[in-house]
């Protein structure tokens, strides 16, 4: 499903080529999924799962809070690079899919804006709300620009400006650059 | 072209107007239509039936103009977003501080965006997923607004520090927030979160105080005025 998304986009899909492509008969399709929305959430459910998996994984480990952070930033860009297809239905074609995945995506983003936001107990200052939807909004808009050009192979170069933008409202921008550079020097050598 | 638009109504199958008028209107009134009916079903639900439905004009008469909906919806997009741009260009060209431009700015788009829930739905929401090139169309989008905010830099404290990317990074941390509301259905109310826009927009080039400070000042200018 994933793969004929990505190839074609979730609109111009069709149950055949998720058959064909999956090696099975369309009988066991319909045996599995009402239609294809229904093989597409599927998908979405399972990719998100791991998704939010791996970054969880990478942001609970001991350390400072902006050492998780960009652990975490790390683990979702090299899950995009590793899986573009899967990338591309999370992030794009789940608004393409109906309500039922606007609603999953949704979910995604404000479980990764949430993350975020535990900046605020890091934070010197009262901050304004919707903070942590800011930074993924704008994080978003950076990988979107790679997605749709076909480089998600570089995606993890965008580490450092992300983790920039994900520090900066919260620590300011002192501290957000200086983490930002410690990071430049360590990843130059 | 959508002219004055959007929410002109020429009235249907009204007689004695010349052939070009005729035209005219019953473009306009399919370009209005293609936008509603994505606004009310989204883009991959939307058939050429719809159009013509609304539009009250013959299937023929459609396909004179376009080869098919996605050649019909991107005129329709397009002259959405030059409207939308042109109209904050003209606001933005205005003199005075770039705090100040960027906190009118915003407070225009978020008035625009309210008064035409169903372009909004379509500008913010739709977009993406409106075929093959909606996600060029997203980009687009980003592009577009970016020059508003990249001129920021020349005024922040840090201007040379702060990576290449920060004005795209504003513009997606703002449109995300306004996807929230339209999504959720709360157009009409956008206005409201001004105050929390001019301080996304603003923090990252001026630092917390200043943006803090417009975000009283929007706030403030709000409670003023009785549709604030």
């Amino acid at each position: 499903m994933a793969y004929a998304c990505a190839e074609k986009g979730y609109l111009a899909t069709t149950v055949a080529d998720v058959v064909r492509r999956a090696g099975v008969s369309r009988a066991t399709f319909y045996a599995l999924f009402r239609d294809k929305e229904d093989c597409f959430l599927a998908a979405y459910d399972a990719i998100a799962a791991e998704f939010i998996a791996d970054a969880l994984a990478a942001y609970r480990r001991p350390g400072p809070w902006p050492a998780r952070v960009r652990a975490a930033i790390e683990a979702m860009l090299a899950f995009g690079a590793e899986r573009p297809a899967h990338a591309r239905m999370a992030l794009i074609e789940g608004l393409a899919a109906g309500s039922g995945a606007l609603e999953r995506y949704q979910q995604l983003v404000r479980m990764v804006a949430a993350f975020a936001d535990e900046g605020q107990e890091y934070a010197a200052r009262d901050l304004p709300p919707r903070i942590g939807r800011a930074v993924v909004g704008g994080g978003l808009a950076l990988v979107r620009v790679e997605i749709v050009a076909g480089r998600t192979e570089r995606l993890p170069a965008l580490l450092p400006d992300l983790l920039y933008t994900t520090l900066a409202p919260y620590l300011g921008h002192e501290e957000a650059m200086r983490e930002t550079r410690a990071l430049r020097e360590e990843l130059a050598s | 072209m959508l002219d004055d638009p959007i929410l002109e109504r020429l009235p249907s199958g009204r007689h004695g107007l010349p052939r070009d008028v005729v035209e005219r209107s019953q473009r306009g009134r399919m370009l209005r239509a293609v936008l509603a009916a994505v606004a009310e079903k989204g883009y991959a639900a939307t058939t050429v039936a719809d159009v013509i439905g609304r539009a009250n004009v013959s299937r023929p008469t459609f396909y004179e103009f376009w080869p098919g909906k996605a050649a019909c919806f991107a005129e329709a997009y397009e002259a959405v977003l030059a409207l939308l741009v042109g109209h904050l260009e003209a606001r933005f060209a205005r003199p005075g501080r770039w705090e100040d431009r960027v906190r009118e700015g915003l407070r225009e788009l978020l008035h625009w965006l309210s008064e035409y829930p169903d372009l909004a739905r379509v500008a913010v929401v739709e977009v993406i997923a409106s075929g093959r090139d909606g996600p060029g169309r997203y980009l687009e989008v980003i592009e577009r607004f970016s020059p508003f905010f990249e001129e920021g830099r020349r005024t922040a404290p840090h201007g040379d520090e702060l990576p290449a990317t920060t004005a795209t990074v504003v513009v997606g941390g703002l449109a995300g927030i306004v996807f929230d509301e339209v999504a959720a259905g709360r157009t009409r109310e956008l206005p409201r979160i001004l105050p929390e826009l001019v301080y996304a927009a603003l923090a990252p080039f001026t630092g917390h105080e200043q943006a803090l400070a417009q975000m009283e000042l929007a706030r403030r200018e709000a409670g003023a005025t009785p549709e604030g």
